[in-house]
């Protein structure tokens, strides 16, 4: 019988006795959390408060994009971990059970994005729309608005981002409570509950995801409209997710955890999946361009000219950073598995896809103070770009790390678990 | 070539050794014997996928490798012929469609230029494969031996061809049975093209 096991009592000595289960091993116990989450709230709150204070330095524009940058990338993370949980659960993954639970630790942090998110709707509802202009007086007389309208309102704008919320974090609660149900029982039958409930649940996710983007994303302009926008923020909600993943197991790794749990294998397995994901967002990107470009509606074009005309930098820092760069250094399998390579293309990912959420967002800022009358800054107040984008990601790291300092950290009774330790790359 | 020919008191010329194994298990440590002795013109038959296999035949990502560069050559060729084709078309006879630029427009080769890249990869995927695998051929020495026909059905071989360099009839058979062979033949290549 493993240590673990002996340690959690009951039943659980039916389930798995492996060398590598000890309770050093697989859980943080006896190490505190305090140091690391005090540190990422500071970061978060010193981000936070240099957002208010450019605010009312630079414009409430701009800090609102900034934060609506930071909210929206963590929001892809979240998303993008309750996506991968359900996936791994719907075809039975053997492989990731050993890593499934970081993924848990990360979309339990959604209670945080609703939590981060009202700030925005509050000051968009109450100021008439600061980045959302349609929910200002202008656009009631603008025909393209008034043929949205019947979507585009603000009570059911609100009602929509309180059904989206709803079924997300029953989602998550119903998949955590099922898995600390699992840790203790070693009840199998709960695994087969998940997989039920994933089924129906990726079919909600796909809809609220893709609704949710259209909503808090494209509507930032809303004379434009793509039908491939759900996808493509879908695309950088798995891309980041995963690197997330990463990040976390080999923090843990670092730190002498999951010592032959997590091995090399599963790192190819997270590699191959990032790298795919790098792919996947290429394409999703590159056909939504190729379509506009191609049917050339004034509509559509604007996006894309706000963004190549305006901020070619950071245009091409997407092609070459989110697809060419990337796509390149982990085609070989070597990489894949090099523990100090996958963690720098994992680290580089979270920048990129926030650079991405950046390009979305910030040249509705720019668009609607020239609007208005007023001069756009383009990119010359990075720091208050920086402080949104570092506040929020800090209060969101605080959240998650507290997460992962609590309790195992791998799904303990998984009846996969034996062959997910055994788990090896053939190809 | 090896540098001695083996044959048979019959005359036919030896193609190699051939051990019958009694499991995939067994099958597997026999291999590790073989491959720690230092042949390397051998190979394993069984009638499933023995995933340990390569590691103990010691032929891990050894012949992934130049597959890999022949796959990513014909990638490139395919993408690179993709896009060239289009842009000389569209230098030497410009049609204009709803005033999009032609050639100066990479926009429109993508598409073209996307599938070629993945059409070539299938090709040389399935062809340097065929290649390396020295297929398609219509009959293999191992096949003169009726014991052989079983590994499609319930046994495990270790064949070590008489071209190793290491391959002696004695020597060859006493390590096979060291190994763990419930049975070891002599292959005969009556046509002697091996």
């Amino acid at each position: 019988m493993s240590q673990a096991a002996a340690n959690k009592g009951q039943s659980l000595s039916q389930i798995v006795s492996d060398a590598r289960l000890t309770r050093e091993n697989i859980t943080l116990v006896g190490k505190s959390p305090a140091k690391l989450v005090g540190l990422f709230l500071a970061i978060g709150a010193i981000g936070i408060v240099l957002t208010l204070v450019g605010a009312q330095a630079i414009g409430l524009e701009y800090a609102l994009a900034a934060y609506h940058v930071g909210v929206m990338g963590v929001l892809a993370i979240c998303l993008g971990s309750l996506f991968w949980v359900m996936l791994f659960h719907m075809f039975s993954a053997t492989w990731s059970v050993t890593v499934r639970r970081q993924f848990e630790n990360v979309m339990r942090a959604m209670w945080l994005c609703l939590i981060l998110i009202l700030p925005i709707m509050i000051l968009e509802v109450a100021s008439n729309g600061v980045l959302f202009t349609w929910m200002g007086e202008a656009a009631k007389s603008d025909p393209i608005y008034q043929h949205k309208a019947g979507f585009l309102n603000v009570p059911f704008f609100l009602l929509r981002l309180a059904i989206y919320f709803t079924l997300w974090l029953t989602l998550i609660r119903k998949f955590w409570v099922w898995q600390r149900k699992q840790d203790e029982t070693g009840d199998r039958w709960l695994t087969n509950r998940a997989r039920f409930t994933s089924a129906w649940g990726l079919v909600v996710f796909g809809l609220t995801t893709a609704f949710a983007a259209f909503d808090w994303l494209m509507s930032l302009d809303y004379h434009f409209f793509s039908t491939m926008w759900g996808v493509y923020f879908f695309a950088g909600a798995g891309y980041s997710a995963m690197a997330v993943n990463i990040l976390i197991t080999r923090g843990l790794s670092a730190m002498g955890k999951m010592n032959g749990v997590v091995t090399v294998e599963h790192r190819h397995d997270q590699g191959k999946l990032l790298f795919a994901f790098t792919v996947f967002w290429a394409y999703i990107g590159f056909s939504q361009y190729f379509l506009i470009w191609y049917a050339n509606v004034p509509e559509e074009t604007s996006y894309f000219l706000a963004r190549k005309v305006n901020y070619p930098e950071l245009t091409f820092a997407l092609v070459v950073g989110h697809f060419c760069l990337p796509f390149l250094i982990m085609l070989p399998r070597p990489i894949k598995r090099s523990g100090l390579a996958i963690t720098i293309m994992a680290a580089w990912a979270l920048v990129i896809h926030f650079v991405d959420m950046y390009w979305i967002i910030r040249p509705m800022a720019d668009a609607h103070v020239l609007h208005d009358g007023g001069s756009p800054i383009g990119l010359k107040a990075l720091w208050l770009d920086l402080a949104g984008i570092i506040g929020v990601v800090g209060l969101f790291a605080a959240v998650v790390a507290r997460n992962v300092f609590t309790g195992p950290l791998i799904p303990l009774n998984d009846p996969r678990l034996p062959g997910c330790l055994h788990h090896k790359n053939y190809v | 070539m090896a540098s001695v020919q083996y044959q048979t008191e019959s005359g036919a010329k030896v193609f190699g050794m051939l051990a019958e194994f009694a499991n995939p298990h067994t099958l597997s440590e026999g291999a590790k014997k073989v491959r720690d002795a230092g042949y390397r013109k051998w190979d394993t038959h069984a009638p499933f996928p023995v995933h340990e296999m390569e590691e103990s035949m010691g032929i891990v990502g050894k012949a992934i490798a130049p597959m890999m560069f022949v796959i990513g050559c014909a990638a490139i060729c395919g993408a690179g012929g993709g896009y060239l084709m289009q842009y000389l078309i569209n230098v030497d006879y410009s049609i204009i469609v709803q005033g999009k630029p032609t050639y100066q427009a990479w926009e429109p080769f993508i598409p073209v230029t996307f599938e070629l890249g993945i059409l070539f990869t299938a090709f040389g995927s399935l062809l340097s494969m065929l290649a390396f695998n020295g297929l398609p051929r219509h009959h293999h020495p191992l096949f003169n031996s009726d014991n052989f026909l079983r590994c499609t059905d319930d046994a495990f071989f270790i064949s070590i061809e008489a071209a190793d360099g290491k391959f002696d009839p004695d020597q060859t058979r006493r390590l096979l049975e060291e190994a763990g062979a419930t049975n070891v033949e002599l292959v005969e290549d009556p046509e002697g093209n091996a």
